[in-house]
């Protein structure tokens, strides 16, 4: 939601560590993050804030999830993969590893994926080098959003 | 931009034709994922990036999929918000549902509507077991089973076979509709152009009559003749046939057929007309024939049959030999058939009035038959109990004649008949009364106009069946001797006072053995005591009941000697003596089915007719068959009798899987001539798409004149069929003969 | 010489059902019907009361000539007549296609046209009632040939 962005953010692990010199805190241990309706689980997530106030997230699991709900009754956005990067500042997930993100009745699969939270936009590529599900794209549009 | 002309060729595929089930265009591979659910879309690529409710974009070896329809490509891009895909660089489409694929360069495609267009397109669709394949500049999609190539090249051949093709400016195919429309249109057989015209249209599957119509060349005693056929599919009921016909010797003629086809009525009107026949300066030279057959209510039908000719000759100067054969009269007649229950039984009735057009001939004067004006006739059967059963005959005929004195007839024929049957046996006696009632116009001849007859009918039908089990090449059959008699009582009566308006003597064969009066019409009844004693054995299969032979002895035993002859006036038969009839018939072989009959009369204590024929089946497309039939006394032509011995051998041998050869030869061995002689060369091209024909045929026209035709023609699979081809000859000449594009033949 | 009478023994003519419906029989309708009533207890009803259901599939009839005369007119037609059936009951097909073919070859001159139509449609009923005997038989001996495989 676009309200997510103000909503304070709750972080809970079996146990984090704060590194003030590169401004990094790292949780591990089945982490959970919410802020307003979005919600990640991972086994560890590092978060570390640029000097532009810019926020990354970088979580790793077996696999991450990540949920979102969109506005306007849209129904949910979730997205799992290996690995998962969120940006605060352009809004923007990357998912990689069994990526899979589903909006709707709409779902991306592929080795990894971009998806742009703002723009709606998203990109997502195979890897000749991966195995079975991972070395092609599948995009499954649903009716609803293909028609007018 | 105007479409480039189509660089792509039909034949570039390996030139010798493939495996039935090959296909030109490789159909579209899927993703092998699960089917998805209606109208869900899915891409499968190495890359994928779009918005959601937007736009996706796929690239790499990418595999749409939706709704029984699969698209591959190098890259396809698919606009959400109005559906349409775009494909590019390579693309194949294929469709399930109607069985077509089309691959080409680009492609834009409504996923929805099913419309689109594609470039440098290669199309091909089987529907109905029929193929169609095309290729052309640019080709448009309209939905619904429903295509149009343009700058196209189309031809109905399996994949990579070029061997014919029409090129046109564009092709319309509506397989809703049934047919494809050419604009612009050449037919290409080897390269060579055959036939242009501006419009063409053909059918896409079978049962319609097929649009293009190939040109038809024949030579012979007509000189060189030409007709063109064009067809015109006037809507689902209607169709039209134009024939422009070019003869060297007598000029041009132009020929037309429209036919109609409705829920309750359908028929036929056809012709041809010969403004100036230059042979012999005739003027307005033409034939027309009007089928028609209507049904008004669930009770009530009726038609027409309607033949007419311009003047005697027109049949023996334009007709082929099926016109000689039919006779020189012309059938008009129209009848109404009113069919219904009625006290209990079952009311047939036909009021029918016919009037024949008969071609004179200068050589010999010909009778023209009695024309009904009108003839009403009705039958009424109930049947009672299990085994009593009654029927009333009943017709009134008003008989005129442009020569011969006209008269009316009225017969009434009630019967009973009762009906035991058994397994083992059966007893059919069988009883009526035949009246009839005349008036006769006054002339100088009739004493007084009115004249009856009543005659009382009686038969008795029966016999006895016997079995046996019998074993024969190890195959289990049940053999059957079944014994039977029929005993015939009519008085004599004189009748040579009588008219004779629609009656002659019956064919006499085996059958004719258990009929009470052998006279067919109503004018004449035989007087009868005598007594038919037959026997008769049947080889049936025991497990199907299937009569594999079957032959029988039958003989007439006079009990009265007198009897009365077709002019009506009674004789006294030569004492005790009475025809013997022999038959037998059946499948002798596994190959071989022959069958033959013989009459001998023992009042002439000779042979009174005798025929023996066989059909040897070797293989499909290969039999030979041969009749031989020998009549001591036979109309040898118009009005003269004597002895007819007649050989008639006919014969279809595939050569190899391209050629086959057929002959008949029909030589009458007492006159020692040929009646009809055929020998023909059939071509079927390897691949099956197109086959040649050519027959030559030469056969007796008229006393001491015959004629000779040479056919060619050329077929293209599931597109032309020809009116009367040289198929229709053989098929009505050779008994065993098979066509080559017979589709059951060749499936 | 091992013939005795039928039904006796070998070809037991029973009809595997007792009350048919004879449907699409156009011109086959009335001998296939003579020829069921010949058997014992057997009636000829309409659909909804029959056991099972004789439906004619094919009923086609051709005429050639057969033979020619020195003016080239035909002095001799082959009529021939196919006639298919199959057995329903119940909605369900019960039996393979049978199909019999009856020939017949009769005489003819042109100048007696009209006592020559009535001399076919002579020859066309029975032509159309020796099919119906033979196509009849047929079931039964079908049916005999059934009931000796289930013994």
């Amino acid at each position: 939601l676009q309200s997510d962005q103000n909503q304070p953010i709750s972080i809970e692990a079996d146990n984090g560590v704060v590194d003030q010199g590169k401004q990094v805190t790292v949780f591990s241990g089945n982490v959970v993050v919410k802020q307003g309706s979005i919600d990640i689980r991972a086994s560890k997530i590092e978060v570390s804030r640029t000097n532009d106030s810019n926020q990354i997230m970088t979580a790793t699991g077996s696999p991450v999830t990540f949920k979102q709900q969109l506005d306007g009754g849209k129904g949910w956005v979730n997205g799992q993969g290996q690995k998962v990067t969120y940006q605060s500042a352009s809004g923007l997930v990357t998912l990689s590893g069994g990526a899979k993100v589903q909006r709707g009745g709409d779902m991306v699969q592929g080795n990894n994926i971009t998806y742009n939270t703002k723009t709606e936009i998203y990109t997502a590529a195979g890897s000749k080098s991966a195995s079975g599900s991972d070395r092609r794209v599948t995009v499954i549009l649903q009716p609803s959003s293909t028609q007018k | 931009e105007s479409a480039k002309p189509p660089t792509l060729s039909l034949g570039d595929k390996n030139p010798h034709c493939v495996a039935p089930n090959a296909t030109m265009v490789t159909p579209a591979k899927t993703s092998g994922e699960a089917a998805l659910p209606q109208d869900y879309t899915r891409l499968t690529a190495d890359l994928a990036a779009g918005q959601t409710n937007n736009r996706a974009k796929a690239e790499g070896d990418v595999i749409l999929e939706r709704n029984g329809q699969v698209i591959n490509a190098q890259w396809v891009d698919v606009d959400l918000v109005n559906n349409v895909a775009r494909a590019g660089n390579e693309f194949t489409l294929s469709d399930a549902v109607n069985n077509s694929h089309i691959s080409g360069e680009q492609l834009v495609f409504n996923l929805d509507t099913k419309q689109g267009e594609a470039s440098g397109a290669r199309f091909e669709t089987q529907q109905d077991g029929r193929r169609l394949q095309g290729v052309s500049g640019s080709m448009q999609m309209l939905g619904d089973n429903r295509y149009r190539l343009e700058q196209t090249k189309v031809n109905t051949c399996d994949p990579g076979d070029e061997s014919w093709y029409i090129k046109a400016d564009s092709v319309t195919v509506d397989y809703n509709q049934n047919v494809g429309v050419a604009k612009n249109a050449a037919l290409i057989f080897k390269g060579v152009p055959l036939l242009y015209s501006p419009w063409m249209d053909f059918p896409l599957h079978g049962e319609r009559k097929s649009g293009l119509l190939l040109p038809m060349v024949k030579t012979g005693s007509n000189g060189l003749e030409l007709s063109t056929p064009y067809y015109m599919n006037l809507g689902s009921n209607y169709d039209a046939t134009v024939t422009p016909h070019w003869m060297s010797d007598r000029g041009m003629a132009i020929g037309g057929e429209f036919r109609y086809l409705q829920p309750e009525y359908y028929g036929r009107v056809a012709g041809e007309w010969l403004p100036d026949d230059r042979k012999n300066d005739e003027k307005n030279r033409y034939e027309i024939s009007w089928q028609h057959e209507q049904q008004f209510t669930p009770k009530l039908n009726g038609g027409v049959n309607f033949n007419q000719v311009s003047d005697d000759d027109y049949r023996e100067d334009f007709g082929g030999r099926s016109d000689v054969m039919d006779g020189r009269h012309l059938r008009r007649e129209a009848w109404l058939d009113f069919n219904d229950q009625w006290l209990g039984g079952d009311f047939d009735s036909r009021l029918q009035v016919q009037k024949f057009q008969t071609l004179q001939n200068d050589a010999r004067t010909i009778d023209e038959p009695y024309q009904l004006m009108p003839r009403l006739s009705a039958t009424w059967s109930r049947d009672f109990d299990q085994n009593v059963a009654t029927s009333v005959f009943g017709q009134f005929t008003n008989f005129e004649h442009d020569k011969k004195a006209s008269g009316q007839r009225a017969v009434l024929y009630p019967q009973v008949a009762w009906d035991v049957t058994r397994p083992w046996g059966y007893f059919r006696p069988k009883f009526g009364m035949h009246m009839t009632q005349y008036a006769l116009e006054k002339d100088s001849q009739q004493i007084d106009s009115s004249k009856s007859r009543t005659l009382p009918i009686l038969s008795v039908d029966t016999g006895l069946i016997f079995d046996r089990p019998y074993q024969f090449q190890n195959v289990d059959y049940v053999q059957t001797l079944e014994p039977r008699l029929f005993y015939t009582y009519i008085p004599g009566k004189d009748q040579s006072h009588f008219p004779n308006f629609d009656t002659s003597e019956d064919s006499q064969t085996y059958d004719s053995l258990f009929r009470e009066n052998r006279f067919s019409g109503q004018d004449r009844i035989n007087a009868a005591n005598q007594v038919t004693t037959a026997l008769m054995t049947k080889f049936l299969e025991m497990n199907t009941g299937k009569e594999r032979f079957k032959a029988a002895v039958g003989q007439r035993i006079y009990f009265k000697d007198d009897d009365v002859d077709l002019s009506g006036r009674q004789y006294q038969r030569e004492q005790g003596k009475s025809d013997v009839f022999v038959f037998g018939g059946g499948q002798v072989h596994e190959k071989i089915y022959a069958e033959s009959e013989w009459h001998y009369s023992q009042e002439v204590a000779e042979t009174e007719s005798f025929s023996v024929g066989a059909r040897y089946e070797h293989a499909p497309g290969r039999n030979v068959s041969a009749r031989y039939r020998y009549e001591r006394n036979d109309e040898i032509y118009s009005n003269h009798y004597g002895e007819n011995k007649q050989i008639d051998i006919g014969a279809q041998w595939a050569l190899n899987n391209n050629y086959s050869v057929v002959a008949r030869q029909y030589y009458s061995l007492s006159e020692s001539k040929p009646l009809d002689q055929i020998v023909g060369v059939e071509y079927k091209s390897d691949c099956g798409c197109w086959n040649a024909s050519m027959v030559a045929q030469r056969y007796v026209s008229d006393l001491d004149k015959s004629k000779n035709a040479i056919f060619f023609q050329l077929q293209l699979r599931n597109l032309s069929n020809l009116g009367n081809n040289p198929t229709q000859v053989l098929h009505d000449s050779i008994p065993s003969y098979q066509p080559l594009t017979d589709e059951k033949a060749n499936k | 010489c091992g013939f005795n009478l039928r039904g006796v023994e070998l070809t037991d003519t029973l009809l595997p059902y007792h009350r048919w419906a004879v449907e699409d029989a156009k011109g086959m309708y009335n001998p296939i019907k003579y020829e069921l009533k010949r058997r014992q207890d057997v009636e000829v009803v309409d659909a909804a009361q029959s056991q099972a259901i004789l439906r004619v599939l094919e009923e086609s009839t051709d005429r050639r000539s057969q033979s020619l005369n020195l003016e080239g007119s035909t002095t001799e037609y082959l009529m021939t007549l196919n006639v298919t059936i199959r057995i329903e009951q119940g909605g369900m097909i019960v039996s393979e296609p049978m199909s019999v073919q009856v020939r017949r070859f009769m005489k003819y001159s042109d100048n007696e046209i009209l006592s020559k139509d009535d001399e076919e449609q002579k020859l066309w009923q029975d032509m159309r009632r020796e099919a119906a005997a033979q196509l009849i038989l047929r079931i039964a001996m079908v049916n005999a040939a059934d009931l000796r495989v289930r013994q």
